[in-house]
């Protein structure tokens, strides 16, 4: 190479970039949700070790796929369990799919540099944030404290408490008691 | 016929959903702080495989399946098992069909229709267990001197018929039990559903356990007409076994490891059966990505009314502890560690201690449920009475 040309992979890297912004742009930009969990997820990446070794490109992906692949119109609250439960159940773990890099020529896995540990560690912090969202514990996920709670039964409003909703079948139908 | 299409049909007791009464019989109202609730349905690779092309080649799935293969062979009875079963459970349905159509003399209850359920009916026993299950609906009210009663004229008949077999007999809280040295036939007494609104509780069998039976009746029919792939009862020998090994399973009822491998084996995009390493896999990947959480869609009980969705029975702490233990059984097969995981070898307490496969470590999924104090008493008797879920009915 002659001495005054700019290194290459530099110059790889900032096309790679350009494809990225491209696709982002086509891609994730438009989608509802989308980009409001991204920036939910780095901070995380930024907030809690584990998560570090996930770069942004490769979170990008990961959140656009969970979000186009999960039906229209999901809330970012849905959109966000989607993405810890897609992590949940083992998208990163060794023998997974990998994340299918679609700005490349050849396929890529963009979360090839990941080490097993770092896969392990992932996926169990997604999964245990997954059932604290589950168990109303979201603000531990995020980081915050939690919201003030409202009143579940506003009293002497218009709209009358709900009578004693239930939420558990108390009849266990379950027959074979015997197994 | 129309006793059949009684049965198949809904549940008569007080079950839960449509007999609340009041505000939960309305629609959601425009402009109601309480919203709809709509369930959610948990990430499935297998539901969105063209989400997530392969960027990697496949894992070499080989010894998975043949270790899965030889452990579903040892989970199965024997030959000499199911016959054994089989003798015994012939003899006592003849016994008491007999009674249906021909009572004669016997006049402490009337039979109205005997069935035959469970694990044996439905081919998946588990080797060891030899038990098989048979629902005797009486038309009248199931008194405890009536299934006392009926308990004696079974035995008696069975001595008649075959002097020389040693039988016992035991009666019990859901009817009784007749046993011989292979096997044991329970026998689970119920009532026609407009009994169930009679009962006593001093004289007559527990309503819920009745109701229960008659329950049973309609999954073994569900399951011989929706589940007879036998990679289906396969993959339930398996998970039966997961349950009986790993204590964060134990929430399981039968009837949910029915349903869900059900689900995992079928409910594809193609509607074909899914190979049993990838049922398997797939059944502990839904359970962590939360499947039977509160929130999620879960499955809905095909026999039951009103949406009820099969996880909630389970409370919010086993909730929380089946996803827990899937997540760290998820994580160890994906390490490697079939085999523990199978109980062919290895450590049997992977799910509660921390391993290491080939250098990582593995750290069993801790409990995220806490119990929320409520502010206020309102009466509700329910012991888990936070909104986590709410009935969509």
């Amino acid at each position: 190479d002659p001495p005054d040309v700019l290194d290459k992979q530099k110059c790889l890297d900032a096309l790679a970039a350009l494809r990225h912004a491209k696709w982002f742009q086509a891609r994730a930009n438009g989608l509802q949700s989308c980009v409001v969990v991204i920036r939910i997820l780095r901070d995380l990446c930024q907030r809690v070790p584990t998560w570090a070794p996930l770069n942004q490109w490769a979170m990008e992906l990961l959140v656009e796929k969970c979000v186009s692949s999960g039906g229209g119109n999901m809330s970012p609250g849905d959109a966000l369990r989607r993405v810890f439960e897609a992590l949940a159940s083992g998208i990163l773990l060794p023998g997974g799919p990998g994340l299918f890099d679609p700005c490349e020529k050849e396929p890529t896995d963009e979360a090839a540099t990941l080490t097993n540990q770092e896969r392990e560690d992932i996926t169990a912090s997604a999964q245990h944030a997954l059932r604290l969202i589950a168990f109303r514990q979201i603000h531990k996920v995020l980081g915050m404290e939690p919201l003030p709670q409202q009143p579940k039964h506003p009293r002497g409003g218009a709209k009358a408490p709900q009578n004693n909703p239930r939420k558990r079948r108390r009849t266990n139908s379950n027959g074979e008691g015997t197994e | 016929m129309m006793r059949g299409q009684m049965m198949r049909g809904r549940p008569m007791g007080p079950m839960r959903g449509g007999m609340r009464g009041g505000g939960n019989m309305m629609p959601f109202k425009q402009g109601s702080p309480f919203k709809p609730f709509i369930p959610h349905l948990p990430f499935d690779l297998v539901q969105c495989e063209t989400a997530f092309p392969r960027a990697k080649p496949p894992q070499d799935d080989k010894a998975f399946s043949d270790s899965l293969l030889k452990r579903a062979q040892e989970l199965a009875p024997t030959p000499q098992e199911q016959t054994a079963v089989l003798n015994l459970v012939t003899k006592i349905n003849t016994v008491l069909d007999n009674l249906v159509v021909a009572p004669g003399s016997f006049e402490s209850a009337q039979l109205e229709e005997v069935r035959q359920v469970g694990s044996f009916k439905k081919g998946t026993m588990m080797a060891g267990h030899n038990v098989a299950d048979i629902v005797v609906i009486l038309k009248t009210l199931p008194t405890v001197e009536a299934v006392q009663a009926l308990a004696n004229k079974v035995i008696e008949e069975l001595r008649i018929s075959d002097p020389r077999e040693v039988l016992s007999m035991l009666t019990n809280e859901s009817g009784f039990e007749i046993s011989s040295s292979e096997a044991t036939v329970k026998a689970l007494v119920t009532t026609i559903p407009p009994n169930l609104k009679k009962l006593d509780s001093d004289l007559h069998l527990d309503g819920k356990i009745m109701q229960g039976h008659l329950a049973a009746v309609r999954h073994s029919r569900w399951f011989e007409e929706n589940a007879f792939h036998s990679g289906i009862k396969v993959l339930i020998r398996l998970i039966r076994d997961l349950r009986n090994r790993f204590e964060g399973f134990e929430p399981l009822t039968p009837w949910i490891i029915d349903l869900i491998a059900h689900y995992s084996i079928l409910n594809n995009p193609s509607r074909q059966p899914l190979l049993i390493h990838i049922a398997f896999r797939r059944f502990l990947q839904l359970l962590a990505a939360g499947f039977f959480i509160p929130g999620s869609a879960g499955i809905v009980d095909p026999c039951e009314q009103g949406n009820v969705r099969i996880h909630t029975v389970m409370t919010l702490e086993q909730q929380d502890q089946v996803c827990c233990c899937a997540q760290t059984l998820l994580r160890v097969l994906s390490h490697g560690g079939y085999r523990e995981i199978l109980g062919l070898q290895g450590n049997p307490r992977i799910a509660t201690e921390m391993s290491v496969w080939e250098g990582v470590v593995v750290t069993p999924s801790d409990k995220a449920y806490e119990k929320i104090e409520r502010e206020e008493e309102e009466g509700d008797e329910e012991p888990e009475g936070e909104t986590m879920e709410t009935q969509d009915n």
